[in-house]
């Protein structure tokens, strides 16, 4: 595990300061991190994709496995769009694009999730699985279901909280950016 | 039609097929059933779901059945039972205690002003509007073979086996626990839902194939078991063989083909060949796929190559299936719909005033009930 | 303190069965107690439970209890919502390549010189499931209430043959059947009529006058065509062998059953179904068909017109605890808390029997009276109430046997003792009642509530682990502000009784002797 945090946050993104972030984690253009969100990369650095929204009390994290120690090429990648609610607890190895993780859902280490998934409140997921495209898990007997298309992106969600966060929210700055970055180099 | 425009203009009379798994519900002259839901009650006191033919004393039946009639009064029709016409298909070798309690909870706690009992077997034909028929009734707990021929039931040739879709559960599970899946997992309902979404009836061909051939397997399904949280893995042949129960061979003959050739043989030399040319298979087990195929199949390489059968059954049959109208597991019903939409709803129904003078429902089978030369 | 548990003080209803409080009624007429088994429900109003809307009973009856307006979900059975989306309008001359956009993420054509026109067009979706009406290719509609498909039954022609041919068949029958009757019994009258006689009939003289023949033409079964038997039945398709199934397009036995008239097998081709109204009810006492509960009629409404809540008269006990840990046959005692919900002082006494005036009317206690009702002004008075009460109705009251749980034995009361009426403004007075001479039992009293120690002994022979049960009756009087009589007035009292069983917690672990 590296000793201190490594957080990269490219510009137009909006992380509040309160927000728990450990380890070594990249906010690709566009995140919208909430206060009090929990993200923890302890087996390897998390790469979060475009826009993705993650909310309240959710919790996003690459544990380590019995045994293992920190390891920087082993990289939780989330794809773009998607979508962590409130509280939230996910936990799977790889995520695509356009998944929505409803309120107090768990997903655990094994799963897969591909891309347009949606797992709804309060589903708790812990078997190793691949969800395919389109997948939405829904109710109490966590029924699945393929929907047609995948879902809608919610720029709007997006351009309204990365206006109003920072009103009330301190942020962290982004300190990342790949054109200076390139330049530098 | 002035008389039975009268019957019509009242409150629709109530049908209700009360299964032994589920419970077919809704108003006569209607095409479909209202509802079908599961024949449970959920205890007041516990709070935990039962199922309505589960019980010690008399008294806890007429308590559940009293319960169980609310919800459906109230949850489900929306209509108040007080002064309403009823018809209750009922299974006509079913257990009295059974019928007088259903009987005693509608009169005395519901105060309904007449229940028409008509059985199961004979009021599904009507459907048809044929008078012949040999019907076949899979439903949860057994499956009943009953000759009718024009319009009379030929009780002596009545053939029931323990078979119907709780014994391809159990047989589904004792297969999965076999394959190592835990015990916990297996709840009724994962059981039927396994039934229902993947198994199937195989053809003929491939259930008579000797073990020993290579068959090309049926794929494997991943089924999710969401309340622990498990995937287990159905095999093909899971699917494929749990309905073998039903065409069994063995030294009882009793599997599904033998009783409906043994019920025809039953019956008069005359009325034979009118009943292998129409047979009817009902309930809601018949709504597996492949099952009419392999029925079909089986009872033709019985009468051909069974010097049983061959040697009774003479000339060249074919057997000859009815479809339903509508779908197979709600097809009793239908047949009380129609029966409660004519004037029979007034002139064959049992009255609150003819049941209150005894307490009693007429039964064919009670010499008390037969006595009269009517 | 037991807030959505179960009670352990439970109260046997007039027909025998044991409920908590919280679920009883009170007949002020009878007066009893009555529980939900023992009334009648009767169906008040039928409202839909997601748009709160009204319906009439006769329209429900109509519109098969079904709402117009609000869809279930045919794949989780949760309520579908509306949403709607922009679409841009087609406009035919000049803008042809964008009219076949659409969807949720829909932006508005991005042409400004075209001026183009959108419309909003709806489709149903759920929030639970995240199914929609797109999933199984229902076009989106212009209202949001639109033209929904409605469940179509593919044999509903057939049914209707089938009906009017057996509605034929059984009217002949009964018409051939009255035929007969009329030719066998003989003529009844006693003194040959005129026409009888001149032999002029009935019909003969209509004939003669021009009318028409008054008797109806016998019907005629209408032709109907049998089903047909057919050998060919369906076979089972040879993919099941080879190709793998995909659960998600399986429907459930649930989804199958939503839809009882196809119960498709195949997800696509699940339809929203129209949303099951619910029902406000009304419950009436069914020996003195006065009404126990009656809801407000309007369907947002949450208040009653009628609500005689056992809880609204009867003297609430609750267990607060036990004095010692229960042990098999030694002398315990347990703390009651004893409230009066009443206007009125209530004067209360524990037996361990039915109090002796009920018991010599054997009558009464027979019909399962397990409430012993007296005037106490007056002894005709109670004759009159009587013969009111006692009106026959359609519906039997069917009373059973309470069950004695009992496994312990109290110590009765020697002396009876008040309840004082219910003050709202008194719970906030702050000067303290001046002390009274008070029964020993009575620990404690504030306003109509009442503290009290009653010694019970559980039986010997009970194991660690059982249960502790206490039984006992509550004699209590109760002033009733309904009069049965028309001429009296002024409220009567009565003495009534209700028996009571305790759960009074296990015995506890440890040597008892």
């Amino acid at each position: 595990m590296p000793m201190e945090n490594n957080i990269k946050i490219l510009p137009k993104s909006v992380v509040c300061e309160e927000s728990t972030l450990r380890g070594d984690i990249t906010f690709s253009a566009g995140c919208v991190v909430h206060p009090s969100a929990t993200i923890i990369a302890d087996a390897g650095p998390i790469i979060i994709g475009e826009n993705c929204i993650v909310e309240e009390y959710a919790t996003i994290a690459h544990r380590l496995a019995d045994g293992a120690s920190w390891d920087a090429s082993n990289i939780l990648s989330i794809g773009s769009h998607n979508v962590f609610e409130v509280g939230c607890n996910v936990e799977a190895s790889r995520i695509g694009d356009r998944n929505v993780f409803e309120s107090k859902c768990f997903v655990g280490r094994g799963v897969t999730v591909s891309g347009g998934c949606v797992i709804g409140a309060g589903i708790q997921m812990r078997t190793v699985q691949v969800l395919p495209e389109n997948t939405i898990v829904y109710g109490q007997q966590a029924l699945q279901r393929e929907a047609i298309e995948k879902q809608g992106s919610q720029t709007l969600q997006i351009d309204f909280l990365r206006k109003v966060l920072p009103n009330y929210h301190h942020l962290r700055k982004p300190n990342y950016d790949p054109k200076k970055a390139r330049s530098v180099v | 039609m002035p008389l039975y425009e009268t019957v019509m203009q009242e409150k629709p009379p109530i049908v209700l097929d009360i299964g032994n798994a589920y419970t077919k519900l809704g108003f006569a002259a209607e095409a479909y059933p209202r509802k079908i839901i599961p024949t449970e009650v959920v205890l007041t006191t516990t709070g935990e779901t039962k199922r309505l033919f589960d019980y010690v004393a008399t008294e806890q039946l007429y308590d559940q059945i009293v319960d169980f009639l609310q919800t459906i009064f109230f949850k489900h029709l929306l209509v108040s039972p007080k002064e309403r016409k009823f018809v209750v298909v009922e299974n006509i070798f079913g257990q009295s205690v059974i019928r007088e309690t259903l009987a005693r909870a509608l009169f005395i706690h519901f105060d309904v002003s007449s229940v028409l009992f008509v059985p199961a077997h004979l009021i599904a034909l009507s459907t048809l509007a044929v008078p012949t028929g040999l019907v076949v009734d899979i439903g949860y707990s057994e499956t009943t073979v009953m000759p009718v021929f024009s319009g009379v039931q030929i009780m002596s040739a009545f053939k029931d086996q323990s078979y119907g879709s709780s014994a391809v559960h159990d047989e589904i599970k004792r297969q999965l626990l076999a394959t190592g899946v835990k015990e916990s997992l297996l709840t009724p309902s994962v059981l039927e839902d396994i039934k229902i979404r993947t198994c199937f009836v195989t053809s003929f061909e491939r259930a008579q194939a000797k073990p020993d051939k290579e068959t090309t397997p049926v794929p494997n399904v991943d089924y999710a078991i969401c309340d622990d949280d498990a995937v287990i893995s159905i095999a093909g042949s899971v699917r494929e063989t749990v309905y073998e129960l039903m065409f069994e061979q063995n030294n009882e003959r009793d599997s599904l083909p033998h009783l409906i050739l043994r019920a025809i043989l039953d019956c008069s030399m005359d009325v034979r060949c009118a009943l292998v040319e129409s047979i009817f298979v009902i309930g809601g087990g018949a709504m597996v796929m492949g099952l009419m195929a392999r029925l079909k199949a089986e009872l033709q390489h019985l009468l051909a190559n069974d010097s049983y059968y061959a040697e009774r059954f003479h000339g060249d049959l074919q057997f000859k299936f009815y479809n339903t109208i509508g779908k197979q597991n709600f097809t009793a019903w239908l047949g009380g719909a129609l029966c409660g939409a004519t004037d029979l709803i007034q002139t064959r129904s049992l009255s609150k005033e003819t049941y209150l003078r005894n307490e009693h429902v007429p039964d064919w089978s009670n010499l008390c009930d037969n006595r009269h030369g009517g | 303190m037991s807030f959505m548990q179960p009670s352990p003080v439970k109260y046997a209803c007039s027909c025998g069965i044991l409920n908590p409080i919280n679920k009883l009624f009170f007949c002020r007429h009878c007066p009893k107690l009555r529980c939900g088994f023992c009334v009648c429900h009767e169906i008040e109003s039928h409202f839909c439970s997601n748009c709160l809307e009204n319906i009439p009973s006769s329209e429900a009856r109509h519109k098969k209890n079904c709402c117009a307006n609000c869809f279930d979900c045919p794949c989780c059975q949760h309520t579908l919502s509306a949403r709607a989306t922009t679409v841009p309008v087609v406009r035919k001359a000049d803008e042809s390549k964008d009219g076949g956009e659409s969807g949720s993420d829909a932006a508005p054509s991005p042409k400004p010189s075209a001026m183009p026109t959108t419309k909003k067009m709806y489709y149903l979706s759920c929030l639970s499931c995240r199914w929609t009406t797109r999933d199984v290719g229902i076009p989106d509609q212009g209202v949001a209430t639109g033209t929904w498909p409605d469940n179509e039954c593919l044999y509903q022609v057939r049914f209707n043959t089938l009906m009017e041919y057996y509605q034929s068949v059984v009217l002949q029958e009964k018409q051939e059947k009255q035929e007969f009757m009329r030719r066998k019994a003989p003529k009844q009258h006693k003194f040959p009529s005129l026409t009888d006689r001149t032999g002029l009939t009935v019909s003969l003289i209509r004939r003669q006058i021009g009318w028409n023949d008054k008797s109806i033409p016998k019907t005629k079964p209408i032709n109907i065509t049998p089903a047909e038997a057919s050998a060919e039945v369906e076979p089972l398709s040879e993919d099941i062998f080879t190709q793998p199934i995909n659960l998600r397009n399986v429907t459930t036995v649930a989804q199958r059953h939503s839809q009882p008239a196809d119960q498709p097998t195949a997800v696509n081709n699940l339809y929203p179904q129209r949303r099951s109204l619910w029902i406000k009810r009304s419950l009436r006492c069914r020996h003195c068909e006065h009404n126990l509960i009656k809801p407000e009629y309007h369907p947002t409404s949450i208040k009653y017109r009628i609500q005689l809540f056992a809880s609204y008269h009867v003297p609430e006990v609750v267990m607060v605890r036990c004095e010692q840990p229960l042990q098999p046959g030694q002398t315990n005692a347990i703390f009651l808390k004893f409230t009066n919900p009443t206007m009125y002082d209530m004067t209360i006494s524990i037996l361990d029997a039915p109090p002796a005036d009920a018991q010599v009317n054997m009558d009464a206690f027979m019909q399962g009276c397990r409430i012993k009702e007296e005037a106490i002004t007056s002894s005709p008075l109670l004759k009159a109430t009587g013969v009111t009460l006692t009106r026959q109705n359609s519906t039997r009251e069917v009373t059973r046997e309470v069950r004695d749980l009992a496994n312990a034995t109290i110590v009765p009361l020697d002396n009876e003792f008040v309840l004082s009426q219910r003050d709202d403004s008194k719970e906030f007075d702050e000067d303290v009642q001046a002390p009274i001479e008070e029964p020993k039992f009575i620990v404690w009293r504030k306003g109509n509530k009442v503290l009290m120690r009653l010694q019970f002994t559980p039986a010997a022979e009970l194991q660690t682990g059982d249960e502790v049960t206490l039984g006992f009756y509550m004699q209590y009087t109760y002033v009733n502000t309904v009069s049965n009589t028309p001429d009296k007035k002024e409220p009567t009292t009565h003495a009534l009784y209700s028996r009571l069983f305790i759960q009074a917690g296990e015995i506890a672990q440890g040597t008892a002797n």
